[in-house]
């Protein structure tokens, strides 16, 4: 076991670097998921969006329309002054200007008539207010044709009953999504920085000047040494991967070890650790020498979890961008990460969509496989 | 211990081994000289079939060289001109390494070790990394990484390029050692007084051909040159030329950068000869040197070119 235990001393040189990248792991995952943490369903309420109102009406339709946007927004009533209402806006005291006319219930409720308002522009709070506006309008309207009065329109409006709103609770965690799932979500960063360096290390050490042919001309055969090299490239993946499960378990206890999905994120964890292998044998066999090994990494490592939603949420990506990282293993692993946060009991139809991911992952690491069986059968010609 | 029969390898259009022949004893440190690029790594190449040959063959310790033939690879000692060994271990754990390919038994393993880290004087850097080793001391290394496991057979392809006079001498009396302890050694170099200095047979290379092979005074025998006769001077006119080649031993006279180079073949009297030539023709000569016929003089008599051009 002479090149297995080689594999071992040298992974034993780097144990400062796995250290490190562990650390950055751990410090991103913990970071992250105080930044993102969400305060789940229970807190749902309306947006508020400040709202100057100038009312030159005064009348009851117009009291009914303010006492309307008063139940979701918040109200300040302005004086009608242009220079006044343009400060109003520029400072953001309000983000949105009505103008009630005179004869308001006339003009704009029994009459075709339009409310004068102003919004700043480009903003989410003109379309959201002005739906809240139009909505107050057809119902007065169809009340006043049924011949409601101006007082009795405004007391139906006031009694009117508010849409509830009702979230479904599909991950069965209330809308939180576990600690575990922001630390699954950036092991990828982990895996494919720690195997990639410390085995295209390796590989870049056996590889290095005439050493491969002295190993050749030894009295062990190829076929053994390459064994050799397979298991202890497998015990050290190994290894980190029992490293992190242990350390997601210790530091998420039960509602990891409890999670309905616990054995899903394992064997999606043990695809990307086989990705991650695949990707670290082709890069060791294609580096010349430790800095660039170290730039490839970077590139690898760094660009597959920006581009496939390790750092960014896939939601977030542009459309193209999702269409390319389709290309990439590591989109699948969060595309399955995702499946599982988002669904929390693993239902038939969402396991089928899990097992394509990780299949999808196994085939990449099989292509990989390939490309540097090609690659090490042309070096050797 | 080494037969190698019309060995033939091409790189393309360049022949790099062109009926080459070989016969190595048991017993015996044989040298293999030729110039840069003349195919002696070429030849430790397909001797350890780490490359494929067009036509030929090589058979060691009786049986037929072969990628796969471990019971033979078993028995050799390889020492690479670039030194092979892995920056990321120490010294200690190289050596071991490397035994480690050959023996299994551990305990036998660390006796073989610690035997190769003194025989190589690398006592003081057990856990020393190579990036932290002089030259000499890392082709010391890279020694001892091919022989811990005691082969019958050594190949040293050019073990003392680039290195200082004090490491060389070391190494060529370790390889002497060996030789002693009974392993048989094959030394590649270019430089003739190393092949010289320990070889007991030797083949002179050029263009993938074996040009010349037998013990160093059969080589020296076969040329004309008996004795090269050099005497310090600041002028030779024609006439001192021409009555200088007219001796009878003389075959070949040449005044370059100050000094007169006279080569003789083998007699008795040509230096008394050449000086009572030049005190007849009032020359003044300062320093004179009658040396002896080198490898370099068979190597540049049978190519008409010099080992180092």
């Amino acid at each position: 076991m002479t090149v297995f235990k080689a594999y071992m001393k040298i992974t034993k040189k780097n144990i400062w670097l796995i250290v490190m990248y562990l650390a950055i792991f751990y410090g991103l995952t913990i970071m992250f998921q105080q930044f993102t943490a969400t305060d789940g369903l229970s807190d749902y309420r309306a947006e508020s969006v400040p709202v100057g109102i100038v009312d030159r009406d005064g009348g009851a339709a117009a009291e009914g329309l303010i006492d309307y946007l008063g139940r979701s927004n918040r109200i300040v009533l302005v004086e009608d002054d242009t220079e006044s209402l343009q400060e109003h806006l520029f400072y953001r005291d309000v983000e949105y200007i009505v103008r009630i006319p005179e004869n308001f219930m006339e003009r704009c409720i029994l009459g075709s008539g339009t409310l004068d308002v102003t919004a700043v522009p480009d903003t989410y709070a003109g379309y959201y207010i002005g739906q809240q506006i139009s909505s107050y309008i057809n119902f007065a309207s169809v009340y006043a044709a049924a011949g409601f009065t101006e007082k009795e329109i405004a007391k139906a409006m006031e009694t009117r009953e508010e849409a509830e709103v009702v979230l479904h609770d599909f991950s069965g965690n209330g809308g939180d999504a576990p600690g575990y799932t922001y630390y699954f979500r950036y092991l990828p960063f982990l895996l494919l920085s720690v195997i990639c360096y410390v085995l295209g290390y390796i590989l870049l050490a056996f590889h290095r000047g005439k050493l491969r042919d002295r190993m050749r001309a030894s009295a062990v055969s190829a076929h053994r040494q390459n064994l050799e090299g397979m298991a202890a490239a497998g015990v050290i993946s190994l290894a980190l991967w029992a490293v992190c499960i242990l350390t997601s378990a210790l530091i998420y206890g039960k509602s990891f070890l409890e999670s309905p999905g616990l054995y899903y994120y394992l064997l999606n964890s043990f695809a990307l650790l086989v990705v991650s292998l695949a990707v670290a044998w082709l890069i060791g066999m294609v580096v010349k020498d430790s800095n660039a090994l170290s730039g490839i990494v970077n590139v690898v490592g760094l660009g597959m979890c920006f581009l496939c939603g390790v750092f960014v949420e896939q939601d977030l990506l542009g459309s193209a961008v999702r269409r390319a990282a389709q290309f990439f293993p590591v989109y699948w692993y969060e595309y399955v990460n995702n499946l599982l946060t988002e669904s929390g009991k693993v239902l038939e139809n969402v396991r089928a969509e899990i097992f394509r991911g990780i299949g999808i992952q196994f085939l990449f690491a099989a292509a990989l496989v390939c490309v540097t069986m090609v690659i090490v059968k042309r070096k050797a010609v | 211990m080494v037969q190698i029969e019309n060995l033939v390898k091409r790189y393309g259009d360049v022949i790099a081994l062109d009926h080459f022949n070989l016969q190595v004893r048991e017993g015996e440190i044989f040298g293999l000289l030729g110039p840069n690029g003349s195919g002696k790594t070429t030849a430790i190449g397909c001797m350890l079939a780490l490359l494929k040959f067009d036509r030929g063959s090589v058979r060691i310790m009786g049986e037929e060289m072969a990628p796969d033939n471990y019971r033979v690879k078993r028995q050799i000692g390889v020492v690479m001109q670039d030194v092979a060994v892995f920056e990321e271990l120490s010294v200690y754990d190289n050596i071991d390494y490397f035994c480690g390919l050959y023996v299994s038994d551990r305990k036998r393993r660390r006796e073989l070790v610690e035997d190769a880290i003194r025989f190589v004087g690398l006592e003081d850097y057990r856990k020393t990394y190579p990036k932290k080793l002089s030259g000499g001391l890392l082709r010391r290394l890279n020694i001892a990484c091919g022989i811990a496991h005691r082969p019958k057979l050594i190949i040293l392809d050019e073990p003392t390029v680039a290195v200082d006079p004090q490491s060389r001498n070391r190494i060529l009396e370790g390889i002497c050692e060996l030789n002693r302890q009974g392993s048989t050694i094959v030394y590649t170099s270019h430089y003739m007084e190393e092949v010289e200095q320990i070889c007991t047979r030797i083949t002179i290379m050029d263009h993938g051909r074996s040009i010349a092979s037998g013990t160093k005074e059969e080589l020296k025998r076969m040329i004309k040159t008996g004795e090269t006769i050099s005497v310090e001077t600041g002028m030779a006119e024609e006439r001192l030329m021409n009555r200088l080649g007219s001796l009878p031993p003389v075959f070949d006279v040449k005044y370059e950068e100050g000094m007169l180079v006279v080569r003789c073949t083998r007699s008795e009297g040509s230096l008394v000869s050449i000086l009572k030539i030049l005190q007849e023709e009032n020359i003044p000569f300062g320093r004179v040197y009658s040396e002896p016929p080198t490898l370099n003089d068979v190597f540049l008599e049978i190519t008409g070119k010099a080992l180092r051009d």
